[in-house]
């Protein structure tokens, strides 16, 4: 048997077919033994589990029972009462936002560079002296860098503590 | 009902330290500053010339040197120079005979550093924050040798 055959034993004993399908089946089971088998085990299976399927009883009236579940949905989608004006509460709602960009702004300015960045310092070179500053702020380091040209003091070789 | 409040230890003991910190602060502000400065010689070549009789830098200076990038791999000390900026100001103290410096103590923790070259022409005037542990390091080529001149400056107290 093949399953469309099987399914259409199970609309049978369901009664789910129509007046053409079932004598179609009915015609088959006179002549098909195996179908016969089947259709009386599905039968037996049907039976079994009616038998055994657990009866809820409810503790009161099927009307009673759906006013409790409707009133409790209508207590849940309803509304939260509007409440008085509280000062505690307008605080908060004003503190809570306002802490928050505090805790921001703090976050934020302790993450800045300490120290004091060549934005916050002033520096200038004077007379003939090219010269740039770097700053390695994790190691608290400042450099200034002068670009003098050779016959600057200190590259003169005939001072007596030059480095060259 | 007693208005007057308890003194109890917890208070004694706040009051002393309270008291304390304050003197502390006092005394701090009213403390001279100290500041030592290093003319630093910066080479890449392993051996110093038989005439210079230079040690390598410490070790807190090297680090500090090495932190900012610089092409030499070796630091020798060539002069050491401390010296006090009494009432916040140090007036110019000759650092080497060809560069002195002088440092002026300001508010909020800034000093202003100014640098000068051997005729006592000013070189450069930097303003900045400047704490204990920091380290303002002024430099130059030596184009001759490829090496480079170096005096940190940090301060002590």
């Amino acid at each position: 048997m093949n399953e469309e055959t099987l399914l259409k034993l199970q609309a049978y004993l369901d009664g789910e077919l129509s007046a053409g399908e079932r004598t179609e089946v009915e015609t088959l089971l006179q002549g098909n033994a195996e179908a016969r088998a089947l259709l009386t085990e599905l039968g037996n299976t049907a039976k079994t589990l009616a038998a055994y399927e657990a009866e809820i009883k409810l503790p009161e009236t099927r009307e009673f029972y759906w006013s409790k579940i409707q009133r409790e949905i209508a207590r849940q989608s309803a509304p939260s009462r509007v409440q008085g004006f509280s000062l505690a509460a307008t605080l908060r709602r004003l503190l809570v936002p306002t802490g928050a960009f505090a805790a921001v702004a703090i976050a934020i300015m302790l993450s800045l560079p300490r120290g004091g960045g060549d934005g916050g310092d002033y520096f200038s070179a004077s007379g003939d002296a090219v010269a740039f500053t770097y700053q390695n702020y994790k190691t608290g380091t400042t450099l200034i860098w002068f670009d003098f040209s050779s016959e600057n003091d200190f590259s003169d070789a005939s001072s007596g503590d030059t480095l060259n | 009902m007693n208005l007057i409040p308890t003194l109890n230890l917890t208070r004694i003991w706040a009051l002393v330290f309270a008291v304390t910190a304050w003197g502390g602060g006092v005394v701090a502000l009213a403390d001279d500053g100290k500041y030592e400065a290093k003319v630093i010689w910066a080479t890449n070549d392993e051996k110093l010339p038989d005439d210079k009789k230079f040690e390598p830098t410490d070790p807190e200076t090297r680090a500090k040197l090495e932190s900012l990038g610089l092409k030499w791999k070796n630091f020798y000390e060539v002069k050491r120079v401390k010296f006090d900026a009494p009432n916040g100001e140090s007036g110019k103290v000759a650092i080497s005979e060809k560069s002195s410096l002088s440092v002026k103590e300001l508010p909020g923790k800034k000093v202003e550093v100014v640098f000068y070259t051997k005729d006592g022409k000013e070189c450069s005037r930097r303003e900045q924050t400047f704490k204990r542990g920091e380290m303002l390091v002024h430099g130059g080529n030596v184009p001759e040798n490829a090496t480079a001149w170096l005096v940190t400056l940090k301060k002590l107290k």
